[in-house]
């Protein structure tokens, strides 16, 4: 070979680029991670559909407590979760920490429950979508669209945006989450200027409200908010520095999305007055912070919210989607469930089949509904996400006991404190969180204690857990090479066969890049 | 006549009538990064160790291409596992590895109009030379015969990024586990190799961002 050929001819500049820059320059920092993790939490969502339909379902007034008290868990929650990940080869799904913190069985379980969770918050989802859009409609265009053609409306955006592989980029989700978390912050503001009988309360904040029946629900409901706080952790091998990326980010967004839920509200319940804020949910529906907004702040305002509770919605679902899209490939790639949802686009690399078993449960969701008439509000949006939130309330507990069986094998040097005393204070917190939502669950779906779904929902999870543990079992036996992976998600590569390296070997160490053996 | 091992797989990732390319931007890179390291690999000059790439020897090899990741590989040092390696080769990979096929004269260049933008596509020259190496493969592999270690590989690659059904269509199912058996027949380095590739794969679907 006669000449030097440069290392990139094709273009120029890149000549002088060292693999560590460029690899650099396109890693994630704080604030694009912050505002992910926050929007998979959808605050607009929250504040308008799930607090006001949180207020009229359950009757209780104690909801920006259970904020506060379920933000708290999971901080703790969270100090040894961020402090586990490094060690986590699938960082950011819950039953890869639990595969590695207790057994592959429970992991299995973890991993179905995970997807169960999602799948019912996306579809769930659907309901606030038409909630939230029939207003306008009818305001703006003056037709009045049934729930159900709404809902397949936004069906059909997120089926071919989630095939498409595309998580809204990190501009597109900074503009919505800022302008969301402004209007939340106005719309209390405005609340708190105008409160009833001119006395600003703190009786929905007052810890009483834990001591009184049904305090579990507040718990779930809060959780639902928090949905997400998870994720920061998925950016592990994307970030600038991980060990400072992740953990920031993970307690700035939980940090943020307790203040923004409790001051929204809180703040409801202070321009209602709190013995009226259920009456008024329940009269108002999930228009009341609008409808108290239009009264202070103007109709340009109120309507400019009720915009932002759509993008917000249309945000949640496709993050779901995505969610619950992930999970079954990363679950079919590890083989635990059928390999043909391992299966991805060539052309957007998106987890294909996922996407689209999620497309069609949603639709046959959203159709029977539409068939039986029933109500998108209470029965679709808040059943689902209720049993979806508990579920990831579920999850968590279970993390959390992993996290501290994880650290009891493999005991941190440096810090005991955060390895293991608040992990275990943690793990008390949410098994307590637990079960007391489960003490209360009917008075969460607002449902007699007789009802089938007082205790079908949780039930669900049981014997979805029990399957997975015996499929477990069942490939110790049968397929021990697939059993040996399980957990690792993409990394237990399957397709070829090969596995990466021998497991137990790769799962014991960190798995950032600069831990890894130097030359 | 054997192609390079980038360059082989550069003509199985693309549909060779057509030219038209069978992955993502994305995935090619990574199929191809792994096939510029797996040059290397077999011919000495690196290794795998605990996931991390490891110089054997620093004598440049032949071709200007693998010269230059080599030379990159002992300069940049602070990286050093596969995954790195892997994603910022597979940053420039493919045109490294079309402008490579173009000095040799196996493909030529020519520009098309898509969505507005103007795009600069290879085309094989020769089409059987563009055929050849998912033909050799699929052949070889239907009758259980041996394969080159570089092969080996190549169809390693080709399970790793998914291109099986699309590279072997009807014969995909039946090759199948006589690939995998090969593949475990590789020495651990290549083996390696191959792990990583799929890994990276499969996270880029798990990625957030495309």
């Amino acid at each position: 070979m006669a000449h030097t050929v440069p290392m990139s001819p094709a273009r120029g500049p890149a000549k002088a680029k060292t693999a560590a820059t460029a690899l650099a320059a396109n890693r994630l920092g704080i604030p694009s991670v912050t505002y992910f993790v926050i929007s998979m939490g959808a605050p607009m969502t929250i504040v308008v559909g799930a607090v006001t339909t949180g207020y009229s379902v359950t009757g209780l007034i104690g909801i920006p407590l259970g904020f506060v008290v379920m933000g708290i868990v999971l901080a703790l929650f969270c100090v040894g979760y961020v402090k586990m990940a490094p060690h986590v080869p699938n960082a950011g799904a819950f039953n890869a920490y639990v595969s590695k913190g207790m057994n592959r069985p429970l992991g299995v379980a973890a991993g179905w429950g995970a997807l169960l969770a999602y799948n019912g918050m996306q579809i769930g989802f659907y309901g606030a979508l038409a909630d939230a859009s029939g207003p306008l409609f009818r305001d703006w265009f003056g037709i009045n669209l049934p729930w159900w053609v709404l809902a397949l409306a936004g069906w059909a955006v997120v089926a071919v945006i989630g095939l498409q592989h595309i998580d809204l980029s990190g501009r597109v989700l900074s503009v919505l989450m800022i302008t969301e978390c402004a209007v939340i912050v106005l719309f209390s503001v405005a609340c708190l200027v105008h409160p009833a009988n001119n006395t600003v309360t703190f009786d929905t904040l007052s810890p009483d409200n834990l001591f009184k029946p049904g305090a579990g629900v507040l718990l779930a409901i809060a959780v639902l908010g928090f949905v997400g706080f998870e994720t920061a952790v998925v950016f592990s091998e994307e970030a600038k520095q991980p060990r400072r990326t992740v953990p920031v980010t993970t307690f700035l967004s939980l940090g943020a999305m307790i203040v923004l839920y409790t001051l929204g509200s809180w703040a409801m319940s202070v321009a209602t007055g709190p013995d009226n804020v259920v009456q008024q949910s329940r009269e108002h529906g999930t228009d009341l912070i609008f409808f108290i907004a239009r009264q202070h702040l103007g109709g340009a305002l109120a309507d400019i919210g009720r915009v932002m509770y759509i993008t917000s919605v249309l945000a949640g679902l496709i993050a779901f989607h995505n969610a619950a899209a992930r999970y079954k490939f990363s679950l079919g790639r590890e083989r635990v469930l059928p390999a043909f949802l391992g299966k991805t686009s060539q052309r957007t690399s998106s987890p294909k089949t996922g996407s689209i078993t999620q497309s069609v449960l949603a639709l046959i969701v959203l159709l029977v509904y539409a068939f039986a008439g029933w109500d998108p509000v209470v029965q679709l949006f808040f059943w689902w996400t209720a049993g979806g939130s508990f579920g990831i309330l579920l999850l968590v507990a279970l993390t959390s006991i992993a996290v501290v069986g994880f650290f009891l094998r493999h005991p941190s040097p440096d810090s005991t404190w955060q390895s293991l005393v608040v992990p275990i204070i943690a793990a008390i917190g949410c098994v307590v969180s637990v079960a007391l939502v489960l003490a209360n669950f009917a008075a969460l779906v607002g449902v007699d204690e007789d009802s089938p779904l007082r205790w079908g929902i949780p039930a669900v999870y049981l014997v979805v857990g029990a399957l997975a543990v015996v499929w477990a079992l069942t490939l110790r036996t049968i397929r021990p090479h697939v059993y040996a992976t399980i957990g690792l998600g993409a990394k237990s590569v399957t397709g070829t066969g090969l596995g990466l390296g021998n497991p137990d070997q790769f799962l014991d160490q960190p798995t950032d890049s600069w831990q890894l053996a130097r030359r | 006549m054997q192609l390079l091992l980038a360059d082989d797989f550069f003509f199985t990732a693309h549909d060779d009538t057509t030219g038209r390319i069978r992955l993502s931007e994305g995935r090619a890179g990574l199929g191809l990064g792994g096939a510029l390291l797996g040059e290397l690999l077999l011919l000495g000059s690196i290794d795998i160790e605990r996931r991390a790439i490891v110089v054997r020897d620093a004598h440049p090899p032949e071709d200007s291409l693998a010269r230059a990741v080599l030379e990159q590989l002992i300069r940049d040092e602070s990286v050093t596992t596969v995954r790195d390696w892997l994603h910022y080769l597979g940053q420039d990979a493919y045109e490294q590895v079309a402008q490579r096929l173009l000095r040799a004269g196996h493909v030529r260049a020519t520009q098309t109009r898509k969505m507005l933008r103007t795009q600069v596509v290879y085309l094989p020259v020769d089409i059987n030379v563009a055929a050849w190496p998912a033909a050799r493969l699929a052949t070889r592999l239907s009758k259980r015969e041996p394969l080159s270690t570089a092969d080996v590989v190549l169809s390693g690659l080709i399970a790793a990024t998914e291109l099986e059904a699309q590279v072997f269509q009807y014969d995909s199912a039946d090759i199948g586990r006589y690939l995998r058996q090969l593949l475990t027949t590789l020495p651990s380095p290549l083996r390696a190799l191959l792990s990583e590739t799929e890994a990276a794969v499969g996270d880029a679907v798990l990625s957030h961002r495309r």
